[in-house]
């Protein structure tokens, strides 16, 4: 009776520990948990640099129109943007010398822009030289070039040229003025 | 002589019981509780239980919109695994996998895919119990994308029960129109 009783147990106790570990491996898939991560991209700022100075050329006296590269323009957009489009504008003041005569001066309705293709550009978008050039700048300033955007960082490069209209009676000698560019 | 041998038989014929008996008891009380981060505890497809525990969030860094790569450290991950007494060592493999990471509205110039996401675990921060621990990606340069599962760590215990813990890197590939925003996503780990 002995026996039998021992033997039992031991069936008994076999069944019991490969039930147990059956019920807990169909329960237990690999176990899994998550972590919520963030990085953040943050946005820079939209700039333009230009030349300090240019010399715009020099013509005989008489000659009615006249032209000049203005030198190294560059935006840099670094406002990370959806849709990174911005629009340079250029203003001009009259160009003068001497005492600033009408024969001294050539106004700023005398004073067009050409921007001209881009010379290197970055990132995504399309620059838009200027429309109808020469521009006249006048007293409102025009657009000089623009960007027409896609997403992310860009810049654009471009040589401008200033064309000067003059008077059959400009009077000899250099003349000074100031072209301003400005992005947004 | 006669008596002796079947004494000793009998007495063989009971050890084999009282030993599934007493394996069992010590199965109970050593179990492992709590460890996981919701406190349940598996057994794995190896036979060790199974708890791990996780950051619930992680902040992967800051970089300037036009940047390449932002990297960061997501916190310690901590893997328990537990044997059976006279049945199995304990022994885990640990895998990783990551979601998109996405700002905004989740257009595609706003998401960052998971395969720009590459993970290395760097070796062992803190360990109990002998064990051979066997990090996925031990330096930098080892990163691994997580456009699909990734191996992160594994470890067999040398002792009944074992803990394995690190601190993985998550390297993000920033695309070259990244638009700025604050990223996100879930890295998920697994352990089985």
């Amino acid at each position: 009776m002995r026996k039998t009783f021992s033997s039992k147990l031991v069936v008994g106790a076999a069944t019991m520990g490969l039930t147990a570990a059956a019920l807990v491996a169909v329960g237990g898939p690999a176990f899994a948990t998550g972590t919520a991560a963030t990085f953040i991209v943050s946005g820079g700022s939209l700039s333009i640099s230009v030349p300090a100075s240019a010399s715009l050329g020099t013509v005989a006296a008489g000659v009615l129109t006249e032209s000049g590269a203005l030198g190294v323009v560059t935006v840099t957009d670094n406002r990370g943007l959806l849709d990174n489009a911005w629009t340079a504008t250029v203003t001009t003041t009259s160009f003068v010398t001497g005492t600033s005569t009408t024969s001294e001066t050539v106004p700023v309705t005398s004073i067009a822009y050409t921007s001209g293709a881009s010379t290197a550009t970055t990132g995504l978008g399309t620059f838009v030289p200027t429309v109808s050039s020469p521009l006249t700048i006048g007293s409102s300033g025009v657009t000089g070039a623009n960007w027409t955007g896609l997403a992310g960082v860009d810049s654009a490069t471009w040589d401008p040229t200033v064309t000067f209209t003059l008077l059959g009676s400009q009077v000899a000698g250099t003349y000074t003025g100031t072209v301003t560019h400005s992005v947004a | 002589m006669h008596i002796q041998h079947s004494t000793l038989r009998r007495t063989s014929r009971r050890l084999p019981s009282l030993g599934w008996l007493s394996s069992a008891l010590i199965l109970a009380l050593t179990a492992p509780t709590g460890g996981g981060s919701d406190g349940i505890q598996l057994v794995s497809s190896s036979g060790s239980t199974i708890g791990i525990t996780v950051p619930t969030s992680a902040s992967l860094g800051t970089a300037r919109a036009g940047a390449s790569t932002i990297s960061g450290q997501l916190g310690t991950v901590t893997v328990t695994a537990a044997g059976v007494l006279g049945l199995l060592l304990p022994s885990f493999t640990a895998t990783v996998t990551s979601t998109n990471f996405i700002t905004g509205a989740a257009s595609a110039a706003l998401t960052v895919p998971a395969a720009d996401i590459s993970y290395w675990s760097g070796p062992v921060t803190a360990s109990s119990g002998s064990q051979t621990a066997v990090p996925g990606q031990a330096t930098a340069s080892s990163a691994q994308p997580l456009s699909s599962s990734v191996t992160a760590f594994s470890s067999s215990g040398l002792v009944l029960s074992i803990s394995t813990s690190w601190d993985p890197t998550i390297v993000v590939k920033l695309p070259g129109a990244v638009v700025a925003g604050t990223y996100a996503g879930t890295i998920t780990h697994s352990a089985a």
